[in-house]
């Protein structure tokens, strides 16, 4: 498990597209994949959040 | 020695909760909805309709996103939600705990929430802040296909999220399993206080059964 900030992406106007993070904008650069479970860990900002993640 | 594996928390007894901490007399959480054998009637609902028979409340066939649920009749800081479930063939299903008390239509805003659902591959746990819904969690591991033939799932969802505890988990006890935690958020403090809670389904025939029990302090 990793712990990576990432920019928000989404609109949050549905449940079907939520604003969450875009692992795409991780400080170390994209990941190059979708983490099959991420959870927040606090941190969030008007465009961040702080996530704890699962590597592939 | 005689092993039973899972006496200890098989059924719907609080041993699980008790050794987790989350209940007890230390926690100050008492019982705020005791749906043992039959569930109450709804202080609201909006969407696809459900309608209480005793022990279960069934959707009805439409699919829509929608949700059903009780004011707590007090404020609360701490929660613990839960309740059974069987898809048939919707999707979501899941619990949450609203700021406010039901209003009538739109459970928008304010609440968390936590979901499982078959068509978009996911559990997942998060937030309304005014009408925009915030992804804090999501597990794409554990999913139970919205069937027929499923079988009955538990969904829990214990809620602290006051400055200093600041924890969110969902747990999911599948068929005849133990109960699991799925998913834990740490430091949102969003909301930090509830005055009602709700089932959120899409509809298509799904039921919640009981027992559907409600913990707080």
């Amino acid at each position: 498990m990793e712990i990576g900030t990432f920019q928000k992406t989404g609109t949050g106007e549905s449940q079907e597209d939520p604003i969450r993070p875009d692992f795409e904008t991780g400080p170390g650069g994209p990941l190059g994949y979708e983490p099959v479970m991420w959870e927040s860990v606090g941190g969030e900002t008007a465009t961040t959040m702080t996530v704890r993640y699962q590597t592939q | 020695m005689t092993y039973h594996p899972l006496a200890e928390t098989h059924d719907t007894g609080t041993s699980y909760w008790e050794s987790l901490g989350l209940l007890g007399a230390s926690t100050g959480m008492a019982p705020i909805i005791t749906a043992s054998t039959t569930i109450p009637a709804f202080d609201g609902q909006d969407g696809t309709a459900m309608t209480i028979s005793d022990s279960v409340a069934k959707a009805t066939t439409g699919n829509a996103e929608s949700w059903a649920g009780w004011n707590l009749g007090a404020t609360y800081t701490k929660l613990l939600i839960i309740a059974y479930v069987q898809p048939s063939t919707g999707s979501y299903m899941g619990i949450g705990a609203k700021v406010d008390v039901i209003p009538v239509g739109s459970i928008k805003p304010d609440a968390y929430q936590t979901r499982y659902a078959d068509a978009y591959g996911l559990a997942d746990l998060g937030k309304y802040v005014g009408t925009s819904w915030t992804g804090l969690a999501s597990e794409t591991t554990i999913l139970q296909d919205s069937a027929t033939d499923a079988p009955v799932w538990g969904l829990a969802f214990y809620l602290d999220p006051t400055l200093g505890s600041e924890v969110l988990k969902t747990f999911f006890k599948a068929g005849s399993s133990q109960w699991f935690e799925a998913m834990e958020v740490t430091g949102d403090t969003a909301h930090t206080s509830f005055q009602s809670v709700y089932l959120r389904h899409d509809g298509a025939s799904c039921r919640y059964i009981t027992p559907i029990m409600v913990w707080g302090a």
